[in-house]
């Protein structure tokens, strides 16, 4: 009753949302044949797994998985031992040089990575580090850094102080009651603000571009990126790596989407 | 004569654990910041400072190691490269033509999100997940949607009776544009519709009721109420995604590569093709000196707009 006022449009809405989605993935399913028909089927008569084993056998796909999982754990790893300490700090403590602190991570937010991008390449090129996993690990966790520490930081204000006190007053030091204390009952926003670190890595495209010629230890992204040209022709492989591509983030999305609104506000993502 | 003896005395009840309480409430949280800021300062503001020396030099590291000093050089050329004013109006048209439908979309969803009804804690889910998809799986996605001889969107066109051919659109520059626009609008609307909905949902409703005594409709309840409450959000939630739109190259390098004919090769774009397929990093430097340029100017300028129009 009148309600259609607000169903109509988010109807309209999630097919906008969704049909992309379920065209990928029904594409990908499709056989040769099935895939380039015009007019499309919208559901497909044949459905077979053609395309993901194809992509398995004959591309570097393993490859490109295995290398963003490194990469991108190593990034949470060592985003996870900084931002707990450093969440914590800015939570917790007044001192001298915070808000320049707080300026100074809000412009880092904001530079662009292809501002970024030639000077790093430049002084990774003089330590003689490029072309390896762990320069993206090491951009990564610099980059994503501000956003993580102030949406920790958040987490750990949700937390009443009176926690703290009580641990210390039965005898735990700062970091005692920081580690046995407050980390537990910040647990969910330590997970949340990984994942956020673990989704943004493992999209990432233009640092891992440019830093990483070498094809074996290249990541996801670029390895799609670079299929889009070689692979005209073989759209269904290219689509198939797309599903298992959105298979973590997808995943991962049901645990973060409740702390959407928190990672967005820190700056969670941009583009 | 009187002795001012009260803070020496009251020290100890202060501090009441005594020293290592003074050590830590001093020099503990620069210890548990330090690393951070250690990371963030050297990772990010050395390379910018470090891009800005780079501007002044003639480098092209895929050739050879020399780094020669070109004194303005480079700023010269950039005056005077047509292809660096072109992408400037690319980067206007990409930027405009992101933010504007992305921002009508998620105040449309926000307004919507922020009725209750049946299952809209799952909607509202839903509708956030084109967020979590990469760059590159949206811009495979919507290549295939659009494809311009067998994709769906002109299968659909045509059975709608809106085009009599498959429309070829990754040929002409508008519909190149426009394929950019609306995958864009896919991944991104999401972004205003929570931030919007949380600044909606911060209104308190005794504020509508006042309005509704008097008498306002829908519409000016939403003129005069909700809008001028959440103006601070959207001038933050625009004024963002603006600067993240201009910078972000991942969905137009999968989509168009700047393509057709350099029509969609915005700033941003431009740099990472200077430095990547042409290997000149001097002048990538120095296109990304303006690209900050550009972008503290269109902030400040973004800024006073909005203190000036929120005096009223």
């Amino acid at each position: 009753m009148g309600n259609w006022r607000i169903y109509l449009p988010i109807g309209l809405y999630l097919v906008f949302t969704l049909f992309p989605i379920y065209w990928l993935v029904n594409s990908a399913l499709k056989p040769t044949n099935e895939l380039f028909r015009f007019p499309p089927l919208y559901w497909p008569q044949h459905l077979t797994l053609q395309n993901f084993t194809d992509a398995w056998t004959t591309t570097r796909l393993g490859r490109l998985y295995v290398n963003s999982l490194i990469v991108s754990g190593l990034t949470c790893l060592l985003l996870l031992a900084l931002v707990i300490f450093g969440g914590y700090g800015m939570a917790r403590f007044r001192f001298r040089g915070k808000p320049l602190i707080l300026v100074l991570f809000l412009l880092a937010q904001i530079m662009p990575s292809v501002v970024l991008l030639v000077p790093l390449f430049t002084i990774y090129k003089h330590m003689g580090i490029l072309n390896t996993r762990m320069v993206l690990v090491l951009t990564y966790t610099i980059t994503l850094l501000p956003f993580s520490v102030l949406m920790m930081r958040g987490f750990f204000d949700s937390i009443p102080e009176e926690m703290d006190e009580a641990a210390m007053v039965d005898g735990c030091g700062r970091i005692g009651a920081l580690l046995r204390v407050v980390l537990p009952s910040a647990l969910p926003g330590v997970v949340a603000t990984t994942i956020f670190g673990f989704i943004n890595a493992w999209n990432e495209l233009v640092y891992a571009v440019i830093f990483i010629s070498t094809p074996t230890i290249q990541t996801l992204p670029v390895g799609l990126a670079s299929m889009i040209d070689e692979q005209r022709t073989d759209y269904g492989m290219l689509l198939a790596i797309g599903v298992l591509a959105l298979v973590p983030s997808l995943m991962l999305f049901a645990y973060i989407q409740r702390y959407l609104t928190q990672g967005l506000t820190a700056g969670a993502v941009k583009g | 004569m009187k002795v001012v003896s009260a803070p020496t005395s009251a020290q100890p009840a202060r501090f009441p654990w005594g020293w290592g309480v003074t050590w830590q409430k001093r020099w503990l949280p620069y210890l548990l910041v330090g690393p951070v800021v250690l990371v963030v300062g050297i990772g990010v503001f050395y390379p910018v400072i470090y891009v800005v020396n780079l501007s002044l030099h003639a480098y092209s590291p895929f050739l050879g190691p020399t780094m020669r000093f070109a004194g303005a050089a480079n700023y010269l050329r950039l005056i005077a490269d047509a292809e660096f004013w072109h992408s400037l109006q690319a980067s206007a048209i990409w930027v405009a033509g992101s933010v504007i439908p992305q921002f009508l979309l998620g105040l449309g969803l926000a307004l919507l999100l922020n009725e209750r009804f049946r299952f809209r804690g799952v909607i509202r889910a839903i509708v956030l997940l084109p967020w979590v998809v990469s760059g590159v799986v949206t811009g495979i996605i919507w290549l295939w949607l659009f494809d311009g001889t067998i994709g769906v969107l002109n299968d659909l066109l045509m059975k709608a009776g809106l085009t009599l051919m498959p429309i070829p659109w990754g040929v002409q520059p508008a519909t190149s544009f426009l394929t950019l626009f609306v995958a864009n609008a896919w991944r991104g609307s999401p972004f205003f519709a929570i931030m919007l909905l949380a600044a909606l949902q911060s209104i308190s409703p005794d504020v509508y009721e006042a309005a509704m005594i008097d008498g306002a409709g829908r519409w000016q309840r939403f003129r005069y109420v909700t809008l001028p409450l959440i103006l601070n959000a959207v001038i933050i939630s625009t004024l963002l995604r603006a600067i993240w739109t201009f910078n972000y190259v991942d969905l137009i390098w999968t989509m168009t590569q700047g393509g057709p004919v350099n029509a969609t090769r915005t700033l941003a774009l431009n740099i990472f093709k200077v430095a990547y397929q042409d290997g000149d990093f001097g002048f990538a430097a120095t296109l990304a000196v303006a690209l900050c340029v550009i972008l503290l100017a269109f902030s400040g300028a973004y800024w006073q707009l909005n203190r000036f129009t929120s005096r009223d």
